[in-house]
């Protein structure tokens, strides 16, 4: 069972958190200052994740702080952190406090729970061994994330470094629309000067090398007129 | 660039907004005094009477000898609280020989404001206004720690309820009454409604409190498709298509990528809202020249004509409003982030009637 730490000031949200993580089978545990959370972690390590509110209404232990202490434990712990919306240069601090990721209140029920998957497979593919580091699409499909390798059927398939890395983004944070534009930013590099058809071009290729049927395929998928989708996994 | 022609051929150039109308009107009699000091209209002690009662700091230095001529008491006053002497820095931009304008900082937090100015006909003599902005300074924080606290007091409550609502509809799993069913979906749209107004409300009040915007250089369409991302669903629900096409050749531009995301999502949303279901919201980015040209194209009735000098105007709702729900806010902070970028907004109906409205945006790749 995947345990989740729930640090939110606020116990009307804090419960409505847990809630809704109940409701997709984690297990959690909520504390209510950065003091409790950085005690409770101390004696605790059966913890995959750490739901963090930023502005824990503690001036000396704010989210920043509970988030650079976690980093400086041995191990690896992701941390989803929460802001309130708008408060551009808070996330990206938050980020180079080492958080994972970052999502914005009032959030999303269905982008939060994605979030946390997608945050707990990146982390996976980071930290494993090489055994465990193989994600089981389903029987036919297969990544080993660390070797960098597909194998289709059981066969391995050849990618180039680009496809690869395309296919990881998509298969790591499915069940989204993704827009050409971002996936240019996300796979290839901001500073990366592409058009849309780059991108239609290595999924063109990765399904001929991926889909039992390219025509017509099953993983990865058109959203007509922006992108492109992972389905659900 | 404002430039005011004063009596003696005194030029005055002002290259910032910070100095209010006060400092301004101190500019005016300053210089009046000084260049009717020179023109021998007004004796040395009169003049310097004049000067003393000014209620911003005024100086007056020799370039050629580098020395001080005159200070008023309120300029007396900053200096001696100054990290850095003013002189060296005035005589230096007395070299450039144009007008500027900087900040200094102070003891206890003191900050000055200082604006050279150069008389055109006497170029050894530079005048140097100081404005203490320190409590202006203070005020802007307050007001900006105001709207963060506002903006979590709101938000948090949001959360919660939007939280618990969600829980309740789910694990009531259809075996609620249609009359509760009923009012809890009136509850858990006008919540909606709220957690929608809140960003909006608090955009608002920071474009008033004139916050400098925080612009880097980003590309916009991937800011337009995580908005599009973001509104996918509510889209989907009315079966309506979100379609992004961006041109190749599209640069990164200036902007601040908050706001930016805040304009999309108010545009699509603005279209989804209003267009039909099943139907289709387009959302375009080309570069022609220097200006990206942005525009989002709904499907919806279109914009009665007699509404369309006022969509932007703040609260207005007009006849198009009467369909769906609307505040009259999000159209308006589109208009003021747009301006803010130094953008053009404007909104065109696509045919005669019913064809839909576009929403078209020119910002300068420069501006």
């Amino acid at each position: 069972m995947t345990h989740i730490l729930i640090v939110d000031d606020e116990p009307n949200v804090a419960s409505a958190l847990s809630l809704l993580l109940q409701s997709a089978h984690y297990v959690t545990t909520v504390v209510h200052s950065g003091r409790t959370a950085l005690d409770t972690l101390a004696t605790s390590m059966v913890f995959d994740l750490v739901l963090l509110d930023l502005n824990l209404g503690d001036p000396l232990i704010n989210g920043l702080m509970v988030c650079r202490e976690i980093r400086l434990r041995s191990v690896y712990l992701p941390v989803i952190m929460l802001t309130i919306h708008d408060s551009a240069d808070e996330k990206v601090m938050g980020l180079d406090f080492g958080a994972d990721d970052y999502i914005t209140k009032p959030y999303n029920d269905r982008e939060l729970l994605a979030r946390i998957r997608a945050t707990l497979r990146t982390v996976a593919v980071r930290t494993l061994s090489h055994n465990e580091s193989i994600l089981h699409i389903d029987d036919y499909l297969e990544i080993d994330s660390q070797r960098r390798k597909v194998y289709r059927a059981g066969e391995e398939v050849e990618l180039t470094r680009r496809q690869f890395d395309l296919l990881l983004y998509l298969v790591l944070n499915p069940d989204r629309p993704w827009g050409r534009q971002t996936l240019l930013s996300r796979v290839w590099g901001e500073d990366f000067v592409g058009v849309d058809r780059t991108v239609d071009r290595h999924i063109s290729d990765l399904r001929q090398k991926l889909e039992p049927d390219p025509n017509n395929p099953i993983y990865i998928l058109t959203e007509h007129g922006f992108g492109y989708r992972f389905r659900q996994w | 660039m404002n430039t005011t022609y004063l009596p003696n051929a005194i030029v005055f150039e002002s290259s910032t907004h910070l100095f209010g109308s006060l400092i301004g009107l101190c500019v005016v009699v300053a210089l009046l005094v000084w260049g009717g000091y020179r023109r021998g209209r007004a004796s040395a002690s009169l003049w310097r009477t004049m000067l003393a009662k000014v209620p911003s700091g005024i100086v007056a230095f020799d370039t050629h000898k580098q020395e001080l001529v005159f200070a008023n008491q309120p300029a007396d006053r900053l200096m001696k609280q100054l990290d850095a002497p003013l002189m060296d820095q005035a005589l230096e931009s007395a070299q450039l020989g144009n007008q500027r304008s900087w900040m200094i900082h102070g003891e206890d937090h003191l900050l000055v404001q200082v604006q050279t100015v150069v008389l055109e006909d006497s170029r050894n003599t530079m005048l140097v206004l100081l404005q203490d902005m320190t409590e202006h300074q203070t005020q802007k924080a307050t007001h900006r720690a105001f709207i963060q606290a506002l903006g979590h007091e709101l938000q948090t409550p949001l959360t919660a309820i939007q939280g618990h609502l969600t829980h309740i509809a789910k694990r009531s799993n259809g075996e609620m009454g249609s009359e509760l069913a009923g009012s809890l979906q009136v509850v858990r749209d006008e919540i909606e409604r709220l957690t929608w107004l809140t960003p909006n409300v608090l955009t608002i009040l920071k474009l008033d409190a004139d916050q400098v915007l925080n612009r880097r250089l980003h590309n916009l369409g991937v800011i337009a498709e995580e908005a599009v991302q973001d509104l996918w669903e509510k889209a989907a629900a009315r079966k309506i298509s979100l379609y992004v096409e961006v041109d190749s050749a599209l640069s990164r531009v200036l902007v601040d990528r908050g706001a930016w995301k805040q304009v999309f999502i108010n545009l699509i949303d603005n279209g989804i809202k209003y267009g039909k279901d099943g139907g289709s919201v387009k959302i375009s980015l080309q570069q022609i020249g220097d200006t990206q040209v942005i525009m989002v194209t709904d499907d919806g009735p279109g914009i009665a004509s007699s509404d369309l000098p006022h969509i932007f105007n703040t609260l207005y709702r007009g006849e198009r409003q009467q369909h769906a729900q609307g505040s009259g806010l999000g159209l308006s902070i589109v208009q003021q982030i747009v301006e803010r970028h130094n953008g053009h907004i404007e909104c065109l109906n696509n045919g005669v009637e019913n064809q839909g409205a576009t929403f078209r945006i020119a910002l300068p790749l420069h501006g």
